[in-house]
Formats: structure tokens, C-alpha cells, sequence
């Protein structure tokens, strides 16, 4: 997606800088800002696609300017994040950040997260019934799973977290987020979710350690992937 | 025993002379009422005593025949035997009564000094400072020459506290050695000596074998152990004679009211200081995660401008306009020094802890080291105003690296902390045998709880803690450096701006740059 809108809001100058620079020259329209403010301004001003958002801002927290701009749109959040901004991080994803890159990060893995995250913008967007990654297909619409063309055959609340899990495709999703969405409100335990996960990839025949579709983010959650996808 | 005596004699002398008037009865009954005073004031012995000589003083003068200790009338042999049944039965049961009051006296006491021991243990943190208390409230309330607290090693007996006489403080001598160990053996209170414990009726004076000569001439004293259920904590030495009357002939009870108390005050104290000991552990951990994280974020942010710099340029997709490459580069070069001065702090910091700095004092010239400070910072500055206002002659004693060090790091923060555009003042008087200099920025100031705080380690005040990215490191760097040059650090904040202000001894020479 060429030409697509990003913002970013970042207040080292140096990193501010090549971040323009690159994703200009890589065919993006960017506009950027060096405070959580001036971020918010500009968001509305510019409307991006995708907003590359600091943690550490001057004036308020990255988690802050999550919040704020998920008040009132669904654009795709990557946070900026360093090593020791691990509680931050998962703040920020909980507040609705899409994704993350840990400091410091090659220009590649930037490229590749902002292509993620455009698609999961689109996908949102569309609302479609039907979801395909690699072999996998979920009809949303008549709730059923296919793998090569086989019918897999799921228990309601793996049918649930897939759904889940796959509407949110490209998004990492922490693990209170899910227990939310698929158990609802108030459920915090984290090894029921590990089981279902377990068993949905055995059914997926999905491997959590080269995953095709559900890959696990190191203590933070999961992210729902679709074949290039990382 | 002389009491008895005396008043029988008088009782007789006021009582002859008046013989036919007062009558037989009446006789008897002032015999009696003596024989009962006596016994209610001096005890039962003292009444028996009374009232056999108050029954032959009535048979010797009253009862006819007169002046011998026959009696004529066979019913007065009876009213001698009721009348010295009734005063003995009289003298005892008062002496009894007499002697539960005392009891009662005695416990309340007890109950008092316990209880106020109790109340001032529970007062003191250390236990040194508990052990002193013991000893001290043990001899107030015994009214004791001294008293110590004495612990068990494998190295022998030693005092760990002690109050009273300077004598208290002495090394148990082979007796109290042996007395004591049998006292931690046994697990009760052992003592010797004429006044002290074994002065109490039906005490079992404890002698060490071969010592027997010895005994007579021993101080009187009392080890009683500090036993936490088990365990014996230590020794109580109480030295006699003990002179507060309600203890005085049964000071067990209250020994062992009390060393009970002190036991559990002793390991109150050890599990606080356990658990004090263990806070600290985990303070110093949690210290220590928060200032890895804060470092590793530190080293983090330059390194990502560098990455984001060299893999942009390392893109071979991209064909970069000369103006791009530039600005790479001097973004690497600009990120790397920043790197280089973080890691430096940490290695200053280090050097100052470990106490491995010398610093190499000689005369310096105040502005020179302003300018100097200025010009290291001038990237970091970023086209601030950084004013320099100090008089030519002014010099200090100081390390002209470290200084400068100091003042760059103050000059960094003052840019971190300060508005974009504000400007930074470096002035520099003379104050009486020193000179002042000072770093001013005009940024928001910092809240007064803060300022105290400002120049401890990892310390960074919370309002910016998440603005500003830094660990908070570099003004503990100004304090150490300033500090090893015999100065010293201080900051004034307001709303309109933080100054900070070194202040180091004045030089009479100038050494002329180079």
C-alpha cells in the first residue's frame, strides 16, 4: 500500500530524522512530531494510516496518546518502545497499540511492521465474512473453520478465540485483551488461555515454534499471523 | 524479741500500781491487746514470744497468790490457759493477715516494675539500647548494686550490657561462670553470695564444687537466664544485696517475670532486624533493576538513532541525496558521543563509589573552565544561548577535568530540563574565601519536596521522570566530582528557572593556559 499516510511521534531529533527520511524514500507520505500534543494535533490534521508513536514523550506518555486516539479511531498504533519499557509497552498495547518495535530496530523490521499493520488497517476497514491466511479459511458468517478444504472441527470457545484472534490478524493482542474478548470481563487466568491456544494449534496443525498462523509474543500475548506476514 | 521484753516489763510497771482498780479481766484483756499488737506489727514469733511473757507476767503480778508463778484457784489456771490460747490463736491469725497484705503489696509491686519494664523495652529499636534498659530499670527496681546482661560464646563469657555501679561491667569470675552455666544448663536462676538470693528462706545456695572456701567472702549475686521457650538467650546477673524491700527476701518471681520479658524483647528486636535487613536487600535490588532499566534506556536511545541511521544508509533500494548521507552521518557521530558520555557517567560514578579518583589539584582559571564547558556542549545545546559572565582573575584549586566534566553535565541538564528556547547563564564571584559559580537555566523549576533530592543517585524528580529520558545519573557525577575537589554543590529553583551553583576554594594564581 504505496503512498499510505504515517505520523510520527517521536522527540529524539536523530531518530525522528531518519525515520522521515527512509519511509519517505520508501514511497510513504509522512508527517512527523516531537510531542504527544503536537502527535495529537497532527493526527487529526493528517489523518495517517498508521501512527508511529514513542513511549517517552515530553510532554505526556505514549500510553496517553494511545488512549487518546483510540477515543474516537481505529488507525494502526506501532509503539516505539526501549528495553526497561516493558510494563509501558504492555500498557500501550492494552490501550489498543497495535503492534511494537524494541529499540534499537533495523529499518527492514520497521518496513515490515508498518506493512502489517496496514494490512490489519484494511482488513478492519472491510469487515469482510471471510477470512483467509495460507490454507486456513474462516467463514464468519456460517461459523465454520477450514483447513485445505477440510472442515475443523472446533468447541465453541475455540471457535471464539479464533475468531477473535484472526479478526485481530497482524495485532499483537495481550493476554488480558484476549481473556477479555473471548471469556469477557473479569477473567484473568492466563493458563486456561494457554490451553486453548495449545489446542487450537493442534487442530491448526500450526507449530508454536515456526507458527502459520497463531504466534506467541514472549510475555506479553498473542498475534494472529497470515502467511508473509512475518 | 528486745520489744517484747521492754513491753511486757512496761505494760506491768503502768499496770501494779493500779492493780485493785483495774481488775483480773481487765488485766487479761490489756495482755492480750498487747500480745496482739505485737504479733500484728512484728509477726507470729514476735506474738508467741509476747504472749508467753505477757502469761507469766499475769500469773507473776495478777493472779494470787501474788509474785510467784503459782496459782491458788484452780479456775484461774483456766483463765491463764484460755488467755494464752487466745492471744496465740489472736498473734496468728493477725501475723497472717498481716502477712497476706504484705503478699498482696509484694505481687502489685511485682505486677508495677514488670509492667514498667515491659513499657520501656517495648520502646527501644536496638537491642543494645534494650539490654542497657534492662539493666538499668532491673537495678532501679531491686535497688541493686548493678546489673548485667551476659552472653554465652565460643570464646567465653562476655558483657553485652550492663548499668549501676562501674563494677557491674566486670567478666564473670570462675564462681559466676560455673553459676552461670549451670543457670543455661539447668534453666533457672542460680545464685550465691550472703544478701543476695540465698538471703530468702529455704534457698538452695549453690556452691561450685572446690570453690567451697571461697564462698564466704563472694559477692552476692543472681544469674538468671533469658530462656525463649528452649532456648537460652543469655544471662541476667543481678548483684547483691538487693535493698528494695518488697523483692528483697523472694526476688525469684519477678527475676523470672522479667527475663521472660527480656527474651522476647531480644527476639523482637532480632526479627526486626531481620526483616530490616531483608527490606534493605530487597530496596537495594529493586534499586538496582530500576537503575539497569534506567541505564539500558539511556544506552538504548542513541542507539537507535544510530541504528535507524546506518541501516537507512546500508538500504541499497534507496539512492540517498548527499544532504540525507550528510545528515546520517553526523546523526551517528552526534549519537555515538552521547553514547560515549552516558557510558562515561556510569564509569565516573563507579570510580567515585569505588573511591579510585585522585584528583590532581592545581590553580585554574574560572572562565577558562566556563568556556571549556561551553564548547563540549555546544552540539548538545542546540543553538541555545549559553551565556559566559565571569571576571578574568578569578581562579580556583580544583581538577580542571573533573570541573569541567561537572559543569558540562550541569550545562546538559540545564538544556534537558529547560524550556526549547530558554537561555543558560554561567556566572562565576567570589564569596570570601571560595568562588561561586553558577549554571542558571530558565526552565520550569523544580518542586520544592524535589530539590533535596536532586543530587542523589538515580534520583530524578517525578514530574519529569517521564518526560525526560536520562537515568539522573550526571548530577550525582557533579556532586562526586565537585565533592573530591574539596567544594561543594547547591540548587535554588523557582518557577522561573533552576540554578545550580558550585562552590570551590578560591586560588591566588592563575596557571596561564597553554
Amino acid at each position: 500500500m504505496s503512498g499510505a499516510r504515517i505520523l510520527i511521534i517521536e522527540d529524539e531529533p536523530p531518530l525522528r530524522y531518519a525515520l522521515r527520511r527512509y519511509l519517505e524514500e520508501s514511497g510513504y507520505t509522512t508527517r512527523d512530531a516531537e510531542d504527544g500534543a503536537a502527535g495529537l494535533r497532527e493526527f487529526t490534521a493528517f489523518k495517517p494510516d498508521v501512527v508511529l508513536l514513542d513511549l517517552m514523550l515530553p510532554d505526556m506518555s505514549g500510553v496517553e496518546v494511545c488512549q487518546a486516539i483510540r477515543r474516537g479511531s481505529e488507525t494502526p498504533i506501532v509503539v516505539l518502545s526501549a528495553l526497561g519499557e516493558e510494563k509501558t509497552k504492555v500498557q500501550a498495547l492494552d490501550q489498543g497499540a497495535d503492534d511494537y518495535l524494541t529499540k534499537p530496530f533495523g529499518m527492514d523490521e520497521l518496513l515490515a511492521r508498518i506493512r502489517v499493520a496496514l494490512r490489519h488497517g484494511s482488513s478492519l476497514r472491510a469487515g469482510q465474512p471471510v477470512i483467509e491466511a495460507g490454507d486456513l479459511r474462516i467463514d464468519l458468517e456460517h461459523r465454520s473453520v477450514s483447513l485445505k478444504g477440510r472442515l475443523v472441527s472446533l468447541t465453541p470457545t475455540e471457535y471464539s478465540l479464533l475468531k477473535y484472534l484472526a479478526t485481530n490478524a497482524g495485532k499483537v493482542l495481550t493476554h488480558p485483551m484476549i481473556l477479555r474478548g473471548v471469556w469477557g470481563a473479569e477473567y484473568e487466568d492466563t493458563a486456561v488461555l494457554r490451553t486453548y491456544v495449545n489446542q487450537l494449534r493442534a487442530k491448526l496443525d500450526d507449530d508454536a515454534a515456526s507458527p502459520r498462523y497463531i504466534r506467541t509474543e514472549p510475555r506479553i500475548g498473542y498475534r494472529f499471523v497470515a502467511g508473509d506476514d512475518l | 524479741m528486745l520489744v517484747c521484753l521492754l513491753g511486757t516489763v512496761l505494760l506491768v510497771l503502768l499496770m501494779v500500781p493500779f492493780r485493785n482498780d483495774i481488775g483480773l479481766v481487765n488485766a487479761g484483756f490489756l495482755f492480750l491487746l498487747f500480745t496482739l499488737v505485737i504479733a500484728a506489727v512484728w509477726g507470729w514469733e514476735a506474738g508467741l514470744l509476747a504472749a508467753i511473757l505477757t502469761n507469766l507476767a499475769f500469773n507473776f503480778f495478777f493472779i494470787e497468790p501474788l509474785h510467784t508463778f503459782t496459782v491458788q484457784e484452780p479456775n484461774n489456771v483456766l483463765a491463764l490457759a484460755v488467755f494464752l490460747a487466745v492471744s496465740v490463736i489472736g498473734g496468728t491469725l493477725l501475723s497472717q493477715a498481716r502477712r497476706s497484705a504484705q503478699e498482696a503489696r509484694r505481687l502489685q509491686a511485682e505486677a508495677e516494675t514488670a509492667l514498667a519494664l515491659s513499657q520501656a523495652l517495648s520502646l527501644e529499636t536496638e537491642p543494645e539500647a534494650a539490654l542497657r534498659t534492662l539493666c538499668r530499670e532491673v537495678t532501679n527496681a531491686f535497688a541493686a548494686p548493678g546489673a548485667a546482661v551476659l552472653a554465652r560464646s565460643a570464646a567465653g563469657w562476655a558483657v553485652l550490657a550492663s548499668a549501676g555501679s562501674p563494677d557491674a561491667d566486670r567478666l564473670p569470675d570462675p564462681e559466676e561462670r560455673s553459676l552461670a552455666d549451670r543457670a543455661v544448663e539447668e534453666k533457672r536462676i542460680t545464685g550465691m553470695g550472703s544478701a543476695g538470693l540465698e538471703a530468702a528462706p529455704r534457698k538452695r545456695v549453690v556452691v561450685p564444687r572446690g570453690r567451697e572456701s571461697a564462698f564466704g567472702r563472694s559477692r552476692p549475686v543472681a544469674l538468671v537466664p533469658l530462656r525463649l521457650g528452649e532456648e537460652v538467650r543469655g544471662i541476667l546477673r543481678v548483684d547483691g544485696p538487693i535493698r528494695a524491700a518488697p523483692f528483697r527476701d523472694h526476688p525469684e518471681r519477678l527475676l523470672s517475670a522479667i527475663a521472660g520479658e527480656a527474651a522476647i524483647t531480644l527476639q523482637r528486636l532480632d526479627l526486626a532486624d531481620e526483616a530490616a535487613h531483608a527490606k534493605a536487600l530487597r530496596e537495594a535490588d529493586e534499586m538496582k533493576s530500576a537503575l539497569m532499566a534506567s541505564i539500558s534506556h539511556d544506552l538504548k536511545t542513541p542507539l537507535a538513532g544510530i541504528k535507524a541511521a546506518a541501516s537507512s544508509l546500508l538500504d541499497e533500494r534507496i539512492k540517498w541525496s548527499r544532504e540525507d548521507v550528510d545528515a546520517f552521518y553526523q546523526a551517528i557521530d552526534s549519537q555515538a558521543d552521547r553514547l560515549n558520555r552516558i557510558i562515561s557517567d556510569i564509569l565516573d560514578l563507579n570510580r567515585i563509589e569505588s573511591g579510585s579518583l585522585t584528583p590532581e589539584r592545581s590553580p585554574v582559571s574560572v572562565r577558562g573552565l566556563l568556556e571549556h564547558a561551553r564548547e563540549v556542549t555546544a552540539t548538545e545545546a542546540r543553538g541555545r544561548d549559553v551565556i559566559v559572565e565571569a571576571d578574568e582573575s578569578l581562579a580556583v584549586m580544583a581538577d580542571e577535568a573533573l570541573i569541567v566534566q561537572a559543569l558540562v553535565n550541569l550545562i546538559e541538564n540545564a538544556v534537558k530540563y529547560s524550556k526549547a528556547r530558554g537561555s543558560i547563564r554561567l556566572t562565576a564571584h567570589r564569596d570570601g574565601d571560595a568562588v561561586s559559580i553558577r549554571v542558571a537555566d530558565e526552565g520550569p523549576g523544580i518542586a520544592p519536596e524535589d530539590l533535596p533530592y536532586v543530587f542523589q543517585r538515580f534520583y530524578r524528580a517525578d514530574e519529569h521522570s517521564r518526560r525526560v529520558k536520562g537515568s539522573g545519573l550526571g548530577l550525582t557525577v557533579v556532586k562526586g566530582f565537585v565533592e573530591l575537589c574539596g567544594g561543594s554543590v547547591g540548587v535554588e529553583s523557582s518557577p522561573a528557572g533552576t540554578t545550580f551553583s558550585v562552590r570551590l576554594p578560591a586560588a591566588a594564581s592563575i596557571k596561564l593556559p597553554a
